[in-house]
């Protein structure tokens, strides 16, 4: 198996754990948590890789981090508007 | 004979798989919004991640491997009949890139034993010949030297270091080429072990003299990094594990 299947196929796995640990919670933290996988899966297998498929990988992470900052920024308007 | 459809190629069937998820990801998420259901939202979610992880993370494109090893297999054993033919006992020796030398080459001496003699490699010239006509040995491309430089195209042995060498070299594990490598010091040289994903099946002698593109490519850059001509001089077989036994021929002033 390619290191880029088996990235798919850990990130696959984590999503279905993630969907059924927040199934009660919100959407934020459903999302948070596979940004975090994101991250954890970048850090393990970036020796692994080449670089075009780490490129690839930023380019996820970035648009990842982008919805992530908006949702701080939403969680410090609406703490501070309190 | 066995037909190949486009959805045995992993790389198409990815593709169309994560098109697919894509577009049920995109109805899920749609009808969620509509009808304000976060559960149908992160399942689109879901579906639309996997669908670019599908499609922009699967992108390598790949041949069966009886195919693959079939095309080398046939360049290895006219190696090996030229390296018969000319009767050639000696150890590889990885000579690194140089004022010479645009690529690293092997070369195989005549003897095994005896003062090691090795003579100024050019690119264009193979076989060495000294001034009164005796054969002082081949220079070669090595078999993975295609190889490494593809792999490089990635730039991926930039910045490499003897310190960093081992983990660089666990691209070729990240790539399938291999299932693990590990090199270490030894007394005055080095063990490179390779652990392949099937049983080697050729014969030792061959590996000393001209080893397979993987394991070729592995000592090409080690002896790039350490800027010194390599010497195989054993190899052992552990199962799937080869053993090279590597020294290094020092210059001299």
């Amino acid at each position: 198996m390619l290191i880029s299947e088996k990235i798919t196929l850990f990130i696959a796995l984590w999503m279905i754990v993630v969907f059924f640990v927040t199934i009660n919670v919100m959407l934020e933290i459903f999302f948070v948590l596979i940004f975090i996988g994101l991250l954890v899966v970048k850090v393990f297998t970036d020796r692994f890789t080449l670089t075009s498929l780490k490129f690839r990988m930023n380019i996820i992470i970035f648009v990842f981090l982008i919805v992530f900052i908006f949702l701080i920024a939403k969680k410090i308007i609406s703490f501070l508007s309190i | 004979m066995k037909q190949h459809s486009l959805l045995n190629d992993s790389y198409t069937r990815a593709r169309i798989i994560g098109i697919m998820l894509l577009i049920i990801g995109a109805i899920f998420l749609i009808y969620a919004l509509i009808n304000d259901i976060v559960l149908y939202i992160k399942i689109g979610i879901i579906f639309i991640i996997l669908g670019i992880f599908m499609i922009f993370i699967i992108t390598e494109k790949s041949i069966p491997k009886k195919i693959s090893d079939a095309q080398v297999e046939g360049n290895m054993d006219t190696v090996n009949k030229i390296i018969k033919e000319l009767n050639l006992e000696g150890n590889a020796i990885f000579l690194p890139r140089s004022g010479n030398l645009k690529e690293e080459r092997i070369f195989i001496p005549p003897n095994k034993s005896g003062v090691l003699k090795i003579p100024n490699a050019k690119d264009n010239k193979i076989i060495l010949i000294s001034e009164d006509g005796k054969n002082l040995g081949i220079s070669i491309p090595p078999a993975g030297v295609k190889l490494l430089k593809e792999i490089e195209k990635d730039n991926a042995f930039k910045n490499i270091t003897i310190e960093n060498l081992e983990e660089k070299l666990q691209l070729f594990v990240g790539m399938n080429l291999v299932k693990s490598i590990s090199f270490k010091k030894h007394q005055n040289g080095w063990i490179l072990e390779i652990e392949n994903h099937v049983p080697y099946n050729n014969n030792q002698n061959f590996h000393n003299q001209y080893p397979f593109p993987i394991c070729s490519a592995i000592i090409a850059i080690i002896a790039r990094v350490l800027n010194e001509k390599i010497r195989i001089y054993n190899t052992t077989y552990k199962g799937r594990k080869i053993i090279f036994y590597l020294n290094v021929i020092k210059k001299k002033n």
